[in-house]
């Protein structure tokens, strides 16, 4: 072996010594104060509406980290696409910490049936430290009610539900594949009777 | 006080300028070692040199080793760092085509880019390959790839943590091994190289 490797190996051997006696990296989970908590709370920037998560699936946004806070069971019958399951009592597990802590850099969603559960997994994982994440509003049951059987805002609403709903009705479709019963009632094609305009006499002056 | 750039400490351009001096750093250290010989990094297969295996693992510990230390002495924020979720059977597969690629083409995608700017025409062609294997990627990546790239997902896996020791321990093991390794490799590649002649050797670049 030549002289600068051993020189080079014995460095590395002394860095690696002294790198073993040091303690480990930690997260930083540092407790939220619970005046601090008190206003988080509060801040109800934490929802998301089924229509922002659904654009995020639909355009595939790789940094969107859906998490189904409910137990493993209803996570099996019925989640939604890409969703992790962590049960809301496994939220304080190492391993579910680390996940939820690239909060930095993951737009991490939880959600439920409802908001509530949502909700207490949120408080939970906020206590500890991380921040930044977010609360499926309305849960499932908005995903179906709202999402995936839209009903059409009356004739007099504004433009913007009517956007809403032409959205909602392109997710509905996106998600289940199907379309609304709307569009499947199939009319026999009218056929439209083109007036033949008969030619006129053509005048003096043309 | 780092990393710099998440911590924003710098702008994104000098972030991005630093980059750029690093990377031609970089290049010409490659250059400067004969790594843009494929019969370099070729070699490490069939045992006659052992360089590149002994660089990277050396540049990897080093720096795995310096940035625990900076780390635990307040200069760099490990926890700022970014670190990705791990999916390991894409992941075992996509090494294992890696090294296919390193054996049949002799460069890997970094000693590639400096062959290529070397005039080199075997890396001009590795270059050309390189972007014609990310265009399949891209434009088949929903219909094949995307389903099998998202299974087995561990979430944010350290390793140290996993094999349950502690973290300053798992790299000072890592060193061990790599001491051993280098040792090893020498004797591997003073055994492949004990009958070839003076010649040969010069051919392969030794």
């Amino acid at each position: 072996m030549k002289k600068i490797s051993i020189i080079i190996l014995s460095i590395m051997f002394l860095l690696g010594l002294w790198a073993a006696f040091l303690p480990n990296v930690k997260p930083h989970l540092e407790k939220v104060k619970n005046k601090d908590l008190a206003i988080l709370i509060n801040y109800h920037q934490r929802y998301l509406t089924v229509d922002d998560v659904a654009k995020a699936l639909m355009q595939k946004d790789r940094f969107l980290l859906l998490v189904d806070v409910r137990n493993p069971e209803q996570y099996k019958s019925y989640t939604l696409p890409g969703a992790i399951n962590m049960p809301v009592d496994s939220i304080l597990n190492p391993s579910n910490l680390q996940i939820l802590s690239g909060s930095n850099v993951y737009n991490i969603v939880f959600f439920s049936n409802g908001t509530s559960l949502a909700d207490k997994a949120w408080l939970i994982a906020t206590a500890t430290g991380i921040k930044n994440l977010h609360v499926l509003k309305g849960g499932l049951n908005a995903w179906f009610n709202q999402l995936l059987q839209p009903k059409r805002p009356p004739d007099w609403a504004k433009q913007a539900e009517f956007k809403k709903y032409e959205f909602r009705k392109a997710a509905a479709r996106f998600f289940t594949g199907a379309t609304t019963a709307e569009q499947s009632s199939s009319k026999a094609p009218v056929k439209v009777q083109v007036p033949v305009k008969k030619k006129q006499v053509g005048g003096g002056c043309e | 006080m780092g990393p710099l750039y998440p911590l924003g400490h710098i702008s994104e351009p000098t972030n991005l300028l630093i980059g750029f001096f690093i990377g031609m750093l970089f290049g010409w250290g490659l250059e400067a070692s004969g790594f843009t010989n494929t019969r370099k990094l070729a070699g490490v297969f069939y045992g006659y040199d052992m360089t590149v295996l002994k660089v990277f693992f050396t540049a990897a510990l080093t720096a795995a080793a310096g940035l625990f230390i900076m780390h635990h002495y307040g200069i760099i924020d490990l926890t700022q760092i970014f670190y990705p979720h791990t999916y390991w059977l894409p992941t075992l597969t996509g090494g294992l085509l890696m090294a296919l690629g390193f054996l049949i083409g002799g460069f890997c995608p970094g000693t590639g880019f400096c062959a290529a700017s070397t005039g080199k025409i075997d890396g001009i062609v590795f270059v050309v390959g390189v972007f014609i294997g990310i265009y399949f990627y891209a434009f088949t990546y929903e219909p094949i790839f995307e389903k099998f790239r998202n299974s087995t997902f561990m979430g944010q896996v350290n390793i140290a943590d996993w094999l349950g020791i502690r973290e300053g321990l798992f790299i000072f093991i890592m060193i061990i091994i790599a001491i051993g390794s280098y040792i090893f490799a020498d004797w591997v590649q003073k055994k492949v190289n004990k009958n070839k002649s003076k010649e040969e050797l010069e051919d392969l670049g030794l």
